[in-house]
């Protein structure tokens, strides 16, 4: 694709002068240090690496702290191996193999078996009630990816034909409407809406060249995603929410240029901030309440994921006889606990699935693995 | 009874074992605190059983053996006329694999194995417990278990593919310089074995005069907080999607020389095609290429499968490495997004750079990696992150399981 193309050249050239990339000269050999909020200093008084304060400084100073309140959800096992691609809804169920090649649905209607087609593999599954959205992407990413809408309740399959899908990117489902990445004029890399029951769809807005966007979340709330910059050594991410005008407008609390996930919510948004780019997948979470900013605590980056009324993001153990948790919040505002593994310490847990108002949810740990869903209202 | 694979390196077999730490060649830093300890059972000298008294089955007691004498780190042994003669029987019974037909059958034929003073090496795989039938179910495999996207770990198909290539002769050279490094590497897997995960030692498995501390070291004998070796600036993302193996060793030798070869040098001398690489070339190159293989460092690298190694274990071996040895690992992991949450997509097996841990007492362990993956070249919808990291030690554990090889490179 020709913004990819484009905007891939640019990040090489950018990134061709990388020998100062991700400094953190340690001494040589072994060097051992501690802890600071700056993390690199005593690694390296001329890292380039711009780190953040420790998570209790981010934030507005009208911060409160959520509790976490323990309300496990009913979980009930798939009947499927842990690693297993499943997506559980009320009514149907999309698996998809492990070559990743087959889906196949089965619902009170029936099933259907949708193969992802020739030097394809199935990349994103969206399922609710009424819809299943179903892309493949080219192996070699190359070609534009292949979306398949069908409508549940008839059996029906149709193509996103327009506007055509970007190879690849981020996809999100709500109230009928579908959003993904196309290629614009010039090449530019857009957001398309698309409204599944009668397949209009538009192009929308347009990454500036030399930019892009990622991590959609979408629920009857609104929805959200992640801008970025080609910056180095660490790109500058910016969370959105989209606005009436189909624009990404930044969430105004969130700390600039360390944001990651970010989902609409009723009383604003919930969003992560990544506090040291060297530790990637450990973000603090926050969220807008009628009271201000809310605090809501450690979870992993990429985890964040919208279902029914609440937004779930997963939290590892923070000690050794913690286990991993599915935190959730909702607007009341309150965050609870609505999933812990039974290992305790080394556990971790996947990337939540939602449907409809049914989450999958699996579990790892070395007290035992497992694969669950619940549903959230 | 033939001689046991004797050191190369300085020292000799009767020598005594007070061969402390602090006398050993730069960097090491065993002497500190409860590490004493274990530097007690590194000093002590693995005299390794005969070849002859292996059972096929391995880690078989061995008989009365000439002893040899081991470092902190093993040395590369000498072949011995008995590991000779069964790296021979092993390149024998190699066939042309254009008369083999099925990728069962193919698979069998290139998971062949041998067993070296009660050890098990098969090839392309490393040390292994597992038996060739299971070996060779891994590289049978019907299907990848990931997605398209590559990153340049060299996987089963790719393994059998790039066999198949390789005329009857090109491929028993090939297959005889790997078993004749791992024959000389073997005193390293049995140290390995013995230290981390407290397989006792051959019965006539002689220390010398000191007694082995017995048994594996405590966690505790590491510090608990933040270490690490290699310089932060001395990595770079992958230049090309199939080149993490050559990225990968461009920060190990980087960190060794003190000077970059670019990662174009390293992929010729890793015999990287746009399949990527094996993990086997990445530890023949470290071998070959840098002094993270003597005895001042690791030893020998080899390729050891973890497969039967609980978490603890693993983190052990890798403080071990990092923090004795002071040698970077060849982390082996296989890049899905439910270990790397911060992937856009899932990804093939994959190589990166251990070269730290956190032991984190309030916490759970990390580990400190450099990631040669960046997905922002790749793919622009998503950003760029910094390829030094620490994470959660345990996501790396369970992402190393999960390759189908499920071994690193140490």
């Amino acid at each position: 694709m020709a913004v990819r193309t484009a905007l891939a050249a640019a990040l090489l050239l950018a990134a061709t002068g990388c020998t100062a990339d991700d400094t953190d000269p340690a001494s040589s050999p072994g060097e051992r240090t501690t802890e600071t909020p700056s993390e690199t200093a005593p690694e390296s008084p001329a890292s380039t690496e711009p780190e953040t304060p420790e998570p209790s400084s981010t934030g507005s100073p009208t911060d409160t702290t959520a509790g976490d309140r323990v309300a496990l959800l009913d979980w009930q096992d798939t009947g499927e191996p842990v690693d297993a691609r499943v997506t559980v809804g009320d009514e149907w169920r999309v698996a998809v193999d492990r070559s990743r090649t087959t889906a196949e649905l089965t619902g009170p209607t029936g099933g259907l078996a949708l193969p992802a087609g020739p030097r394809r593999r199935f990349s994103e599954v969206l399922l609710d009630d009424e819809w299943a959205v179903l892309v493949a992407q080219d192996r070699a990413e190359s070609r534009p990816s292949v979306a398949r809408v069908v409508e549940l309740a008839t059996g029906d399959v149709r193509r996103v034909v327009t506007p055509e899908p970007a190879s690849g990117g981020s996809w999100a489902m709500a109230d009928g409407s579908l959003w993904y990445p196309t290629t614009g004029d010039g090449g530019a890399y857009c957001l398309a809406t698309l409204a599944l029951a009668d397949s209009n769809g538009e192009d929308g807005w347009c990454a500036e060249p030399r930019t892009g966007w990622s991590g959609l979340t979408a629920s009857s709330a609104g929805v959200g995603m992640m801008t970025f910059d080609d910056r180095r050594p660490v790109a500058c991410r910016t969370v959105n929410l989209v606005d009436g005008s189909g624009l990404p407008q930044p969430v105004a609390e969130a700390e600039p240029c360390t944001g990651w996930d970010v989902a609409a919510t009723e009383t604003g948004a919930i969003w992560s901030v990544v506090p040291r780019a060297r530790r990637q997948e450990e973000a603090t979470f926050h969220a807008t309440s009628e009271d201000g900013v809310v605090d809501l605590g450690a979870g992993t980056t990429g985890s964040l994921v919208p279902c029914g009324d609440s937004v779930f993001f997963v939290r590892d153990p923070q000690d050794r006889d913690d286990p991993a948790r599915l935190m959730r919040w909702t607007a009341g505002p309150e965050l609870e606990i609505a999933y812990e593994s039974r290992s305790r310490g080394n556990a971790f847990l996947g990337e939540p699935v939602c449907s409809g108002d049914v989450l999958t949810l699996s579990s790892y740990g070395q007290d035992g693995d497992e694969q669950v869903w619940a549903r959230v209202d | 009874m033939p001689p046991l694979p004797s050191r190369t390196q300085p020292g000799t077999p009767s020598e005594p074992t007070s061969d402390a730490p602090a006398e050993r060649g730069r960097g090491r830093r065993t002497a500190a605190g409860a590490a004493a300890a274990l530097a007690l059972t590194l000093a002590v000298a693995p005299f390794l059983p005969s070849d002859d008294d292996s059972g096929p089955d391995g880690l078989a007691p061995a008989g009365d053996a000439p002893p040899i004498a081991a470092s902190a780190a093993p040395g590369l042994g000498e072949l011995t006329p008995a590991m000779q003669r069964e790296i021979d029987r092993v390149v024998a019974a190699g066939r042309d694999l254009g008369a083999v037909d099925g990728r069962s059958a193919v698979a069998r034929e290139l998971a062949r194995c041998a067993t070296f003073a009660g050890q098990r090496y098969c090839l392309g795989v490393g040390w292994t417990t597992q038996d060739e039938a299971q070996v060779a179910a891994r590289l049978a495999a019907p299907a990848p278990r990931t997605g398209q996207e590559r990153t340049g770990d060299l996987g089963p198909a790719a393994i059998l593919a790039r066999a198949a290539r390789m005329s009857p002769r090109e491929r028993a050279a090939t297959e005889r310089a790997e078993l004749t490094m791992a024959a000389r590497s073997v005193a390293k897997v049995w140290q390995i074995r013995h230290e981390i995960q407290g397989v006792p030692l051959p019965e006539k498995f002689r220390v010398g005069s000191r007694a082995v501390v017995s048994g594996r070291p405590a966690a505790t004998a590491y510090p608990t907080d933040k270490y690490q070796i290699l310089n932060g600036r001395r990595t770079l993302a992958q230049n090309e999607y199939y080149w993490c193996g050559p990225a990968a060793m461009q920060a190990i030798a980087w960190g060794s020389q003190g000077k970059r070869m670019n990662q174009a040098f390293w992929a010729r001398r890793l015999r990287t095609s746009t399949a990527g690489t094996a993990i086997t070339d990445m530890v023949r190159v470290v071998n070959r290429h840098t002094d993270y293989d003597d005895e001042a460092h690791a030893g020998p690298y080899v390729a050891l499968d973890v497969a039967d190694f609980s978490f603890d274990e693993w983190y052990l071996l890798m403080m071990r490495h990092v923090h004795d040895y002071q040698a970077p690992v060849v982390l082996h992991p296989v890049l899905l997004k439910r270990y790397f949450p911060y992937l856009d997509d899932d990804a093939s097996g994959h190589f990166q750079v251990g070269r730290g841990f956190d032991q984190n007492p309030d916490g759970n362990p990390r580990l400190g990696y450099f990631e040669p993956w960046d997905q922002s070249r790749f793919d622009p919808s998503e950003p760029h992150i910094p390829r030094v990291q620490w994470r959660n030690a345990y996501r790396s554990y369970r992402a190393n399981q999960d390759h189908f090889q499920h071994n690193v490179g140490v």
